[in-house]
């Protein structure tokens, strides 16, 4: 049960790490993020929106991550927003668009497609086993706590 | 367990804030070699090229020796000289917000 506990906070860690650092990442760098957000194969009416959906989305999810009652959305926030990247990166690899730009805060940007495809797929991974955790200790305190109350009665 | 908890994570937090701030850049993406896009692929610039002015990307730089281009200067790209009216600028066009 520690060690479960103890893993559950390395992957909340690891994940706010990641979305922390993303988001800051790209508000300390808006101007050429915005630059590349246009350079996406998007429309760029959708531009004005995305540069602060993303980077916001990522900050509510790491505040999510930290506290008990909303961990468990933060992992499956974290995991579809993951998803979403992994989907994209693929598509980016199996040369779907002529050319997309990495629109990465920081030194990911560093990274070729398929390193990203990597470190998304390992931050997919991770939240699917953060999900697990979660539920099952989130279940197990709801059978205690209803057994209590049984006990009670 | 609160403290262990407590503990990790001001860590991440503590090291993903410092780590955007010491890889932020500091530097003017011109000091780069410069690319520019001529719709199939990218070439580096000529020698005398200029940026016309214009709301697209005029210029490009890589950091991973051409895998991905991030877009740098501002503007229609021209390798004519004496079209050029406008010098490469890092400082991108100022958007609707």
């Amino acid at each position: 049960m520690f060690k479960r506990q103890v893993l559950l906070e390395c992957i909340s860690a690891l994940l706010i790490l990641l979305f922390v650092y993303a988001s800051l990442s790209k508000f300390l760098d808006f101007r050429t993020f915005y630059k590349e957000m246009d350079n996406q194969p998007l429309p760029n009416s959708w531009t004005p929106v995305l540069v602060w959906v993303i980077p916001c989305t990522e900050v509510a999810i790491s505040v999510s991550l930290i506290f008990e009652r909303t961990r468990l959305l933060g992992f499956y926030s974290s995991l579809v927003v993951m998803g979403l990247f992994t989907i994209y990166t693929g598509i980016v690899l199996a040369h779907f668009f002529p050319y997309v730009p990495c629109s990465c805060g920081g030194v990911i940007k560093r990274l070729t497609w398929t390193q990203h495809l990597a470190l998304n797929l390992f931050f997919v991974g991770i939240s699917i086993v953060g999900v697990v955790i979660q539920s099952r200790k989130r279940f197990q305190t709801i059978s205690i706590t209803k057994q209590n109350k049984n006990s009670f009665v | 367990m609160k403290k262990i908890k407590a503990t990790i994570l001001s860590l991440a937090v503590v090291f993903s804030v410092c780590a955007a701030f010491a890889t932020k850049p500091h530097w003017t993406c011109t000091t780069l070699p410069q690319y520019w896009y001529n719709g199939v692929g990218y070439q580096p610039v000529s020698q005398f090229y200029g940026c016309m002015q214009g709301s697209t990307t005029c210029t490009y730089y890589t950091l991973n020796g051409g895998i991905t281009y991030s877009p740098c200067a501002v503007g229609t790209y021209n390798n004519c000289p004496s079209c050029a009216v406008e010098t490469p600028n890092s400082a991108p066009v100022n958007t609707a917000h």
